[in-house]
């Protein structure tokens, strides 16, 4: 697990999908299968804080979301995300998504209201 | 029309020609028809412009007299027409749903019509409406795929050609969103118990009210779509919206509604109407007008830089305060459902309510004169604060409207605000919920075919009740203890059924034991529904009150029990039984169909005492069946598979009931031998030890009680 850039200073993560804050690093940790194309996302907050995730194609999402969640510290019940609006399920694929690199999904923090 | 429109300027103005000039503007878009508006960029826009002058012709002889009695059948019709649309986007037939919208947003029928079944208008209407070959497209529309308002709109007049073909690859291959266990659970919970409602809720009842034809010419933004504004993301907001349009031109709407969560602690819902250039909130706790005029700011100069306003020299969107009689949450928990029942408002009775809403009035609509923000802002502030300009007599109004070719009759309609009672929330969190679940689909897929197929089964018979109908979401149901308590007020019974209703599913919701009094609540109700598929009668399912009565010593309520079913043709009686030394919940399966009659008992232990249930069960059948064959009993158990928890037996059992109506009481094994084993080994997908199936299982009967039970 090299660090390749200096801009690079989140805690590593032990996921096959590394999280980057703030940065593009792109490591060559998580290439198991180098056929499987795989793409940056930008994950970004309400906040406009944006994360990277270097993910392979056919990766589930959900374990996107487990991975950013436990970076956060938050519950991953209490988050939502989305694609242009629409909800990202957790079962679907980047592929299925139609994700390109350096696309951006947000990610919004629950909503209540009842007065 | 521009001469109907100065007559309105004549009658109305009477605050000098300075504001008049100012207030030209939206006063001529808030009259005229869309149609107008964009005719010279969209050919197809024209149909609509038609349509519109036809209402007003067939209309004009309506008119003055009796204009009292009129509104108030209007009124009536109106909720009717709205109730028929919903329950039948409840039970899944948007086709239906359409044709019902289609009845009350567009044309209106005439009179006469009126007298017949709601079902025949209907029918009647979405032929002149759409004409014969565009409602059959529809149809096949709905056998191909699932349609979304974009492909539905191109057969619409009211959009014409304009959404093509474009409306099919946007917008999640019109499935809806699936929730997870967790979430799901989260979402019942929060609706049966009387809790602040999540974006969770808002956003699928949204998405699933977005996916409905009612709604093809309006976009019904998330929860979330706020947040980017009020962060100033102008170009992410826009993205969304043009996600959200699907294809449909920009030109085509008529409706953006905005839902918005405020400091995590309260909804509003703030929409703008483009057809008469006019935003507003809508805030459930407080009906005199936002506090804080910024939200409406935000979104309209949103808004407005969609749509191109500036590039269109089309006036801003006024700023308009929300109407007299807004229905208002009684609680400090219910704004969520508040903001549903104003998109159901707004989407669906909108046409009513907003013609002669005097809000709506040139007189009251201050345009939002300032060009800056700031100026705008304090536009927004005087409006909210200044006092209310007279308004014009109605039928005066009515006159020149109709002069405009606008919607004649509903120009005599009053606004007709849903009432809104204590009692209807519960009945809107049950829609609600209803509405969810139907949604949600995937869980279902876990359990096997069966379950499914009662569950997506339509009641077809529904629309011979339509004349029927009581106040909307569907009165709720029959689900009376058979303990009985006979003899309330309607009022006060609509409301202890609603509320046992409500514990019953909570009952079933939540991963908890409940007590046996409950249970037995929800096989009554499970049992009398499985009655209802039984169309042939050859299977009898039986409340548990006739065991618990057997055993208490009652043999002639047991009796009086047995005689409200129809025993004619019965082969095969279930039986749930209370039996705690027997682990709690049975199901007695009695074949009545070989010559040695059986008794099989399906419990979840080893059955070691269930003996003792089978002197009563003999003895309660021989007083019902005296004078068939002589009886021979033969005693047989058969244990279920271990379900996880004690909780969760009764809904196994209905399970198992299911399993047992769809194979019919003469079900044969490969062998040739009538089928005795109702085990796991016959239930290909269903294991009772899993909770994933238990709770696909669970929100499948949620779905299918709250659908079959709403009404009687």
């Amino acid at each position: 697990m090299k660090k390749t850039n200096p801009l690079y200073h989140s805690s590593s993560s032990t996921l096959a999908n590394q999280a980057r804050t703030m940065a593009t690093v792109k490591t060559d940790t998580t290439a198991t299968e180098p056929k499987s194309e795989s793409i940056t996302l930008r994950v970004k907050d309400q906040t406009g804080e944006e994360t990277m995730f270097k993910v392979k194609k056919t990766t589930k999402m959900e374990k996107v979301f487990a991975s950013y969640a436990g970076r956060k510290g938050v519950n991953v019940d209490s988050l939502r995300f989305l694609l242009d609006g629409q909800r990202i399920e957790k079962h679907q694929t980047s592929a299925e998504l139609e994700l390109e690199d350096e696309d951006q999904i947000d990610v919004m923090l629950e909503q209540l209201g009842g007065c | 029309m521009g001469p109907g429109r100065d007559e309105i300027w004549k009658g109305t103005d009477d605050e000098g020609q300075a504001s008049c000039q100012a207030r030209r503007g939206p006063l001529a878009y808030a009259k005229a028809p869309p149609a107008e508006l964009y005719r010279a960029k969209d050919g197809g826009r024209e149909e609509l412009q038609d349509k519109e002058s036809c209402t007003g012709g067939k209309e004009q002889g309506v008119a003055e007299r009796g204009r009292e009695r009129e509104a108030e059948e209007a009124r009536e019709e109106a909720a009717i027409s709205m109730e028929s649309c919903l329950t039948f986007l409840l039970e899944g037939a948007e086709q239906e749903a359409f044709v019902a919208a289609r009845h009350f947003l567009g044309d209106h029928g005439g009179v006469q019509g009126r007298k017949e079944g709601a079902r025949d208008r209907n029918e009647e209407m979405g032929e002149s409406m759409l004409g014969g070959g565009a409602l059959a497209a529809l149809a096949d529309e709905r056998m191909g795929r699932r349609t979304r308002p974009g492909a539905l709109s191109s057969l619409s007049p009211v959009t014409g050609p304009l959404a093509g073909g474009g409306g099919s690859k946007i917008g999640g291959k019109g499935k809806h969103y699936q929730f997870t266990e967790e979430g799901l659970q989260d979402v019942i919970l929060r609706l049966l118990r009387d809790e602040m409602l999540s974006d969770e809720v808002l956003n699928r009842a949204l998405d699933m009210m977005a996916h409905t034809p009612v709604a093809e010419a309006a976009v019904l933004l998330n929860t979330f779509w706020y947040e980017k504004i009020k962060e100033g993301k102008y170009v992410e907001a826009k993205a969304w919206l043009e996600r959200a349009l699907g294809g449909r031109s920009k030109a085509s709407l008529r409706l953006v509604c905005v839902p918005i969560n405020i400091a995590n602690a309260h909804w509003v819902l703030v929409f703008a109407d483009l057809v008469r250039n006019t935003v507003q909130e809508w805030d459930p706790a407080s009906a005199t007008g936002p506090l804080d005029p910024s939200r409406l700011k935000n979104v309209k100069d949103a808004l407005e830089k969609f749509f191109g306003f500036e590039k269109l020299k089309r006036p801003p969107l006024a700023l308009v305060p929300a109407p007299a009689g807004l229905p208002q949450q009684p609680d400090a928990v219910n704004c969520g459902v508040f903001v549903v029942i104003y998109l159901i408002q707004i989407c669906f009775v909108r046409e009513f309510t907003l013609i002669l809403d005097p809000n709506d009035w040139p007189g009251r609509a201050v345009q939002d004169g300032g060009q800056g923000g700031e100026g705008g802002q304090e536009g927004g502030q005087t409006r909210l604060g200044g006092g209310p300009v007279a308004d014009p007599p109605i039928a005066e109004s009515a006159r020149q409207l109709r002069g405009q070719g606008i919607a004649t009759k509903l120009a005599l309609v009053p606004p007709c605000m849903l009432r809104v009672s204590e009692n209807d929330l519960l009945r809107y969190r049950l829609f609600l919920l209803a509405l969810i679940l139907h949604s949600q689909t995937s869980h279902l897929s876990r359990t096997d075919p069966v379950l499914l197929s009662f569950v997506s089964e339509k009641r077809r018979d529904w629309r011979m009740e339509t004349d029927s109908l009581g106040a909307f979401p569907p009165t709720s149901t029959p689900l009376r203890s058979e303990h009985g308590v006979g003899g309330r007020g309607r009022g006060e019974s609509d409301r202890k059924d609603m509320e046992m209703q409500r514990h019953l599913l909570l009952s079933l919701a939540r991963d908890k034991s409940n007590d046996e009094a409950m249970q037995s609540l929800f096989l009554q109700a499970a049992m009398s529904l499985l009655n209802r598929f039984s169309s042939d009668g050859r299977i009898v399912f039986v409340s548990p009150c006739w065991y618990e009565s057997l055993v208490a010593g009652n043999i002639r309520r047991s009796i009086a029990i047995m005689e409200k079913l129809s025993l004619a043709n019965v082969e095969v009686l279930c039986l749930p039984i209370y039996h705690p030394g027997a682990g709690g919940w049975i199901l007695a399966r009695v074949s009545l169909l070989e010559e040695i009659k059986s008794i099989y008992l399906h419990g979840t232990h080893a059955l070691g005492e269930a003996e003792h249930i089978f002197p009563f069960v003999e003895r309660g059948l021989q007083a019902l069946l005296e004078g068939h064959h002589k009886l021979h009993w033969r005693q047989l158990a058969q244990p279920l598979e271990l379900v996880p928890h004690a909780h969760q037996v009764p809904v196994a059992l209905v399970l198992l009931s299911m399993h047992i109506l769809r194979k019919g009481p003469d079900a044969r094994a490969p062998s040739g031998e009538l089928t005795n084993n109702w085990g796991s080994s016959s239930m290909p997908g269903l294991r009772f030890d899993d909770q994933h199936t238990y709770f696909s299982a669970k929100v499948g009967i949620l779905r299918w009680l709250l659908r079959h039970t709403s009404r009687a």
